[in-house]
């Protein structure tokens, strides 16, 4: 009895589904003045509050894009992918059924890498605005577009802020730099850590310690503290996502870890969650990333207007100021919206690629300071990395020169002890 | 001296995973109910913590006795909405109510509060007495003692009050419970309030130690799951030995082996215990169905 009402609920269903897609409009593609652009972002699930700015910064570029109609006029369709397998369901849902062509995604390495196989497979173009994994765009893919930088460029970043301006401060050569490191075990970790030593390598800066651990699992950080301090390092590099650089920077404190330089990668030490939680005690930490705001001066006065719209307009939408990781992925949003789909006249993949691989914009041209020079893997040469460090409960770019709002500070950082 | 670091930071995070998972194992003995909401519990009264302090600047020490009511009356309403049309019913049933109740109260903490990562940063927060070299987190700390002391309150009730000694026959044997005149629901009512209430006062506790968000719960669940099983289900001498030994085995060999390799070497010692205690440390073999 049981069985036969849920075979026919489940009929009726089917019937009801059949129906409602016979009815939807035939191929959205037919309509020349409207395009529609499928975006996946993780907004639910542990991944989300960064998901959710991403989401948001790209609306803003659909809508200041559509605001000067170049093109034809954009049209989102939002899914959440909070995971690698939802990732793939979803995209292949909007590729097969909503006939899309065209995705904007997703943030996460693990996200990135299985949705790109989808679009590839499907002939459709995933544009991703953040994720940094390097083997994205070394797979010998043709429709995966990067315009932001891979995780390879954190460490050269990192060492060359410590040759040209820590080295100095601290009147050290760089074989008399100790160097540790601490970092999550999973790809972000991994791949920021391994280009870290390899660039400290060449450059002469001994690692005295590495200490891996896995975000998800860690509670406590004090053996991992105990192992950096027996080391005596000069500069601490962390790779770290949230809950976990927010718990190590308290425990760090508790158990009066020092170091001269403490220098981050991205995720933890760039959410503003970090400057909430520490206020004064965030202040002199230094991070590498590629999700940047820069001195408006290294801007071109076009970009500069389009930064005090962006700002408007995503505090009128969303009731807060844009984060980092907001702005990174609406310039990388905006350089498709606004230069790559009116020049290639719709979504149609081949003219994506063409239109995309054109592009030449010197540096400065976008919203966080890059240049556009797609190479024929996808990925942005023009691409870089600065170094922002916490000053006054604010997250300021410090170097390189061109791109600074301060000065370096606190180099070296004061003692736990000698703070109060 | 870093062996004696090593065990009081492994002892003091030994006693957070214990008092995590004080109210599992109770809820557990009493009701055979694998909770799946018990790690969301903990992250709604870190929530709640956080929200006095933030908006009432109310002291960690004094909110949570304000959470512990309002997490008994939370669990209360969870067991009565939901959870006593799964208790008589095989453990899938039990299994799937709570993980369900448990995606529900996730979604609707990043709706209400974001998917921000919130943390109280009081002077307490960073807070460490030192010893020579050695030195103890004093939020850690007051956990720790927090720990035992509800351990020894809540043995003491199940020992001497009569609702006490009624919640244990309920465990014992639920049949003969309720031929003496013990009213069932009403028993697992309690129980489930107070497990609750338990991991209320490990969330009140803790928000000055971890960031909090809405999957927090999923973070702690799995080693919370762990401690029960390994000290004995439903035993609470079990919950606070299985924290600490996890505690210790884990800062200790994440210190010598690699903070990475740290579960697989409490995962390693779990399946060994079990493999010669199957009932945990302080379990006692239980008929499984016995209604």
């Amino acid at each position: 009895m049981k069985r036969s009402k849920f075979v026919s609920i489940s009929l009726l269903l089917l019937i009801v589904s059949l129906f409602v897609n016979a009815c939807s409009p035939s191929d959205p593609r037919a309509d020349s003045h409207k395009v529609r652009v499928g975006v996946a972002f993780p907004t639910s699930g542990n991944l989300a509050k960064i998901g959710q700015s991403c989401a948001n910064g790209t609306q803003i570029a659909a809508d200041m894009a559509n605001a000067r109609g170049k093109g034809p006029k954009i049209e989102l369709a939002k899914v959440d992918v909070p995971t690698a397998v939802t990732g793939v369901h979803e995209v292949n849902r909007l590729i097969l059924k909503e006939k899309l062509q065209l995705i904007v995604g997703t943030y996460a390495s693990p996200i990135s890498l299985a949705a790109s196989g989808i679009t590839e497979r499907n002939h459709a173009v995933l544009w991703e605005v953040a994720a940094t994994d390097p083997r994205l765009t070394r797979r010998g893919l043709k429709y995966v577009f990067r315009p932001n930088p891979d995780a390879t460029m954190y460490g050269p970043a990192t060492i060359q802020f410590l040759e040209e301006v820590v080295a100095p401060e601290l009147g050290l050569k760089n074989g008399e730099m100790k160097m540790a490191l601490i970092h999550e075990d999973g790809d972000y970790g991994e791949g920021v850590a391994a280009s870290t030593k390899k660039a400290a390598k060449k450059a002469g800066i001994p690692i005295v310690e590495e200490v891996r651990y896995n975000a998800k699992a860690t509670n406590d950080m004090s053996s991992a503290i105990l192992r950096l301090k027996n080391a005596k390092p000069d500069i601490i590099n962390m790779v770290q996502y949230n809950t976990d650089a927010q718990l190590f920077w308290k425990q760090a404190e508790q158990m009066d870890l020092n170091a001269k330089v403490f220098i981050g990668n991205g995720a933890g030490q760039s959410s503003d969650n970090f400057g909430q939680t520490f206020g004064d005690a965030a202040n002199g930490v230094l991070d590498t990333s590629s999700a940047i705001s820069i001195n408006p001066r290294a801007l071109s006065p076009e970009m500069r207007k389009i930064e005090e719209e962006f700002q408007k307009r995503y505090k009128k939408k969303f009731g807060v100021e844009p984060d980092l990781i907001a702005r990174l992925a609406f310039s990388s949003a905006y350089i498709l919206f606004h230069d790559v789909i009116p020049k290639a006249g719709g979504t149609d993949p081949d003219q994506i690629r063409k239109a995309a691989l054109s592009l030449d914009k010197p540096i400065g041209s976008t919203l966080v300071g890059w240049g556009v020079k797609f190479d024929e893997s996808g990925q942005n040469t023009r691409a870089a990395m600065s170094v922002m460090q916490w000053q006054g409960g604010e997250l300021a770019v410090v170097y390189p020169e061109k791109f600074k709002k301060r000065e370096p500070a606190m180099i070296p950082l004061p003692k736990w002890s000698e703070r109060k | 001296m870093i062996f004696l670091q090593l065990l009081i930071s492994g002892i003091l995070i030994g006693g957070v995973y214990a008092l995590i998972s004080l109210g599992l194992t109770l809820i557990f003995g009493v009701m055979r109910i694998v909770n799946f909401v018990h790690g969301d519990m903990l992250m709604v009264a870190m929530y709640l913590s956080y929200w006095l302090f933030t908006l009432y600047s109310v002291e960690l020490y004094t909110g949570l006795f304000l959470v512990i009511p309002v997490l008994a009356a939370l669990g209360a309403l969870i067991y009565w909405g939901v959870i006593r049309f799964a208790i008589r019913r095989s453990h899938e049933a039990s299994i799937l109510a709570t993980i369900g109740i448990s995606i529900v109260i996730q979604n609707a903490a990043l709706l209400l509060w974001s998917s921000d990562y919130r943390s109280v940063h009081n002077e307490w927060a960073t807070h460490s007495l030192q010893w020579g070299d050695l030195r103890i987190s004093a939020p850690l700390l007051i956990a720790f003692i927090g720990a035992l002391l509800v351990t020894g309150l809540v043995f003491a009730f199940l020992h001497y009050t009569y609702l006490g000694k009624a919640i244990r026959a309920a465990s014992m044997d639920r049949f003969a419970a309720i031929l003496m005149g013990v009213n069932p629901q009403r028993i697992f009512t309690v129980s489930f309030a107070i497990g609750t209430a338990l991991v209320g006062v490990a969330g009140a506790l803790l928000s000055s130690v971890y960031a909090v968000h809405p999957t927090l719960g999923t973070q702690f669940l799995l080693i919370s799951f762990v401690v029960v099983v390994l000290g004995g289900l439903g035993s609470l001498r079990g919950a606070i030995l299985g924290g600490l030994l996890i505690g210790v085995v884990e800062t200790v060999s994440a210190y010598f082996i690699g903070a990475s390799m740290k579960q697989l070497v409490y995962l390693l010692l779990f399946l060994v215990i079990l493999i010669v205690k199957p009932a945990g440390l302080f379990g006692k073999r239980i008929p499984e169905v016995n209604q």
